[in-house]
């Protein structure tokens, strides 16, 4: 019947499309597990996994990529979070505030680069102001944000860029639980800020949990920061996979696809226990 | 426009919502479809205008196999509860849509906007902005652009709800008025039965899907089929006489104060009617009456009075089966 | 009590707008600069060399322009109708397997970018598309989609189909009741749509790399070079550039969508 096929017929784009970005995953799991028919490997093999868990560059890459992934997605949400309140109670939802929020969306990661490196350097803006204050001596006295094994820098620039989107994600939703429950909340006795936060951040709870995955599958398995900002060691998982991947010897493609299989295991591991808690919270607030 | 549906059966994923409904009407018939929520009458509406599939059953239009006919190309046009005018253009714009969907010249939709507009007493309505207006002229403007459209069925789905009672009635004087203006085949959906009784040559009653009776005003009040049917048109009293039960409603019961049948339990006044409630050994009687006659009367809670049938409704009269 | 906390929202409000625009002033400001050595807090030296520069490269910064712009203009077109498409099977109608399609949608944003590149390249080698627009185009489409995807689903949700219904039924057919009555009242979040796709696409830099190989330039992967210590001055001046036409663009759109949203009575976000 026409009826029936409407909606497949509609999903046809999207389906390729999928197939494509599974097709992408499935051979990067393959390759990870050392199985490359072009070249002749056909045993499926966790010695590249080993491998890389076991090398300490290796894991001292996982662990920068997983402090900076964490780190971003945790302060950029706390921020962001706490702005969005700050917006919605003084009631600056919509108008100029907003254009200035949207900003950051706008730009792209290499031109915040630009920004950090413009202010945080040693001969940045921030330098130079701490310097006319007299607090430092000379350029190399100011600490080093940008190229470190702290990944400062980049996490200030996750930081401008992810606030902005929290905000943006949150604060449709903030504004209307707000204004209908929030009133009521203060209504029965509750001071503003006690109602936002029994009432109205509770119930943001979800959407804010899924801001807060965004950001650190994003950063987890992004390249362009760590790249531009990041130190010589220790190396951000992606930035270790690309060399990997590029590396003349092409025996060393599986270590690649083993970077890449671990950061989606971990991407893949964050999106269960989102999961788990929507589940969770979704069933308190059926049982209140 | 005639219409004829046989046996339709129509299903929402597992549930039926409506089951066996047989129905005829004939050209230029005013019917009403009565029933209350969920007795499935919207969905027996949007059947017959091709917006949902029917499991099994027939429609048929002027003869015409409707099975697998677009809604479009059927003639069956709907007005809905919502009236769903479109936001984006002007009323005019909205009663001009169906005829610029047939291609009609732009001159003669502006005559026919036109007059459109002043049969449901609009004039000069045209460029007004949906927003702008009250929900009796958006009403008014839904209809216009239903007969705009030139239907040859006309679908109204409880298309004054909503409206206060003094317009409710002047929408149901103006649709009674284009029904015989336009000698158009209509059928209204309502929960209303005053409504239904005063505009349909015929109603058909629903519950559960199901038709439960299909007849003129006049027989289906006094002839109802089963206890759901009569309960539906008014209240019922149901006495034990001879071994049957039968039902009388209030109004064709006499009050007889010399009589000694049972005991006035409690008299209650309407306004211009009032209600008596007589014990008696058959069962609770109530009796409803002019206020004028119950003055006559001169009549107390705790009296003994008779009780006389006028007429019963329906002798030996089954309950409901489910 | 309350006017210490508008204080206290006002400081930080202040210092978030201030966090927001300095950066993008101190950038304008290297636009225009000669030299701006340490430890000074204003140049030292103004002109317009860079722009000057940048422009005068005409060609090149045409082919940049057309080439940035265009592929993510193409991007978000196709993001937006296919988002559309999608948006509308997944809202309006009820299928097998609705819920396992829903879940693809959303699979880009559970697994990054790189990974997906990374993986799929073989692929694109051997349908030809790699090192061309097409493959970077199709790329960046995968990952704008789910952008648009949940964008066009809440607004699909929020228009619904109960006036095409009454459309359908006055005599337009499926096509005519989805021009006609439904487009319309979705133009402010396609819109929506497009813009953020198109953000998307722009700001993706690895993916343009890997799958355009040297042979797809585009702004990011020109800017990249002179961050790692090139002309700091020129890439103020290229980012200014582009910058500056995304946001008139976008600014553009909202007033579009504004006029657009004055004449529907339909309530809903952009």
């Amino acid at each position: 019947m026409r009826k029936k096929l409407t909606p497949y017929i509609l999903l046809v784009p999207q389906i390729i499309l999928t197939i494509f970005f599974l097709i992408g995953l499935i051979t990067g799991i393959a390759q990870s597990l050392g199985v490359i028919p072009a070249f002749g490997l056909t045993e499926p093999t966790l010695f590249y996994y080993k491998e890389i868990l076991t090398k300490p560059d290796m894991v001292r890459s996982v662990l920068y990529s997983l402090r900076i992934a964490f780190f971003s997605a945790l302060f950029s949400t706390a921020a962001g979070v706490l702005l969005c309140a700050v917006l919605v109670m003084s009631r600056r939802t919509k108008g100029k505030m907003m254009r200035i929020v949207q900003l950051p969306i706008v730009v792209p990661h290499v031109v915040v680069a630009l920004f950090v490196i413009n202010i945080c350097s040693q001969n940045g803006l921030l330098a130079r102001v701490i310097y006319a204050f007299g607090l430092i001596g000379e350029q190399q006295e100011f600490p080093t944000l940008i190229y470190d094994a702290g990944g400062f820098g980049i996490i200030l620039a996750y930081l401008w860029k992810e606030i902005p989107f929290i905000v943006y994600f949150v604060i449709a939703l903030m504004a209307n639980i707000d204004g209908k429950l929030g009133e009521a909340a203060v209504n029965l006795g509750a001071g503003r800020v006690q109602a936002f936060f029994r009432v109205t951040l509770p119930l943001c709870a979800n959407t804010i949990y899924s801001g807060f995955l965004i950001i650190f599958v994003f950063a987890l398995g992004a390249y362009e920061l760590p790249f531009i900002l990041g130190a010589t060691t220790p190396k951000a998982l992606p930035v270790q996979a690309y060399i990997q991947y590029t590396h003349p010897d092409l025996r060393n493609r599986p270590y690649a696809m083993a970077l890449n299989g671990l950061i989606m295991a971990i991407s893949l591991l964050s999106a269960c226990v989102y999961f788990a808690l929507m589940r969770r919270s979704q069933k308190k607030l059926a049982g209140k | 426009m005639s219409l004829r549906i046989e046996q339709l059966n129509v299903a929402f994923g597992k549930t039926e919502v409506l089951h066996e409904i047989s129905l005829d009407i004939a050209d230029g018939e005013f019917v009403s479809l009565l029933g209350a929520s969920g007795c499935g009458k919207s969905t027996l509406l949007k059947s017959i205008a091709g917006l949902l599939e029917a499991r099994t059953g027939k429609i048929q239009i002027d003869g015409r196999e409707m099975n697998g006919v677009l809604p479009e190309k059927r003639g069956t046009v709907i007005v809905f509860q919502d009236l769903r005018l479109f936001p984006h253009m002007t009323a005019g714009k909205n009663i001009a849509f169906p005829m610029s969907i047939q291609g009609i010249p732009k001159e003669r939709q502006k005559e026919t906007v036109e007059r459109l507009l002043g049969q449901v007493q609009l004039t000069g309505y045209e460029n007004r902005k949906i927003r702008e207006m009250s929900g009796g002229q958006m009403q008014r403007v839904a209809l216009a652009r239903a007969l705009a459209a030139n239907p040859r069925l006309l679908l109204l789905d409880e298309p004054f709800s909503g409206l206060d009672e003094r317009l409710r009635a002047e929408m149901g004087e103006l649709v009674r008025k284009l029904h015989l203006e336009n000698g158009l085949t209509t059928v209204l959906v309502t929960h209303d039965k005053q409504e239904a009784l005063k505009f349909s040559d015929r109603i058909a009653l629903m519950s559960g899907g199901r038709i439960l009776q299909y007849d003129t005003p006049q027989r289906i009040f006094k002839y109802p089929v089963n206890r759901e049917v009569a309960e539906y048109f008014g209240r019922m009293n149901y006495i034990r006489e001879k071994g049957q039960e039968i039902g009388v409603r209030p109004f064709d019961i006499r009050i007889v104060p010399s009589g000694n049948d049972g005991m006035v339990k409690d008299i209650v006044f309407m306004g211009e009617t009032a209600e008596i409630r007589v014990d008696t050994p058959k069962g609770e009687v109530f009796c409803m009456l002019m206020s004028s006659e119950l003055e006559a009367m001169d009549m107390s809670v705790g009296d003994r009075v008779g009780i006389e049938i006028l007429r019963n409704v329906c002798v030996g009269m089954a309950k409901t089966e489910e | 009590m309350k006017k210490k906390r508008f204080a206290i929202t006002n400081m930080i409000l202040a210092l978030f707008v201030l966090t927001v625009v300095l950066p993008i002033a101190v950038m304008i400001v290297w636009t225009v600069t000669e030299r701006w050595a340490w430890p000074d807090l204003v140049p030292q030296v103004f002109s317009l060399r860079a722009l000057s520069e940048i422009f005068r490269r005409s060609e090149a910064l045409a082919k940049l322009f057309a080439s940035s712009i265009m592929i993510s203009a193409a991007v978000a077109m196709a993001s937006v109708v296919i988002g559309t498409m999608t948006a509308r099977a997944l809202v309006l109608y009820e299928f097998w397997g609705k819920r396992m399609m829903y879940f693809f949608t959303v699979l880009p944003f559970m697994v990054p970018a790189t990974v997906f590149a990374m993986g799929v390249q073989i692929s694109f080698i051997k349908l030809g598309l790699n090192n061309t627009v097409a493959g970077v185009v199709l790329s960046h489409l995968i990952c704008s989609l789910p952008y648009a995807v949940r964008l066009m689903m809440d607004g699909t949700a929020a228009v619904g189909d109960r006036l095409e219904e009454q459309a359908r039924v006055l005599g337009a057919s499926m096509g005519q009741a989805f021009f006609r009555v439904t487009f319309p009242l979705l133009v402010p979040v396609i819109l929506s749509s497009f813009s953020m796709a198109y953000i998307v696409s722009f700001s993706q830099y690895f993916l343009t790399l890997l799958i355009g190989g040297g042979q797809v330039r585009t702004f990011t992967i020109v800017m990249v070079p002179y961050l790692q210590g090139g002309d700091r001055n020129i890439a103020c001046a290229y980012s200014v550039f582009f910058l500056g036409i995304t946001l008139a663009v976008f600014a553009l759109f909202e007033k579009i969508a504004g006029r657009w949203g004055k004449n529907t009575d339909t309530e809903f976000y952009t």
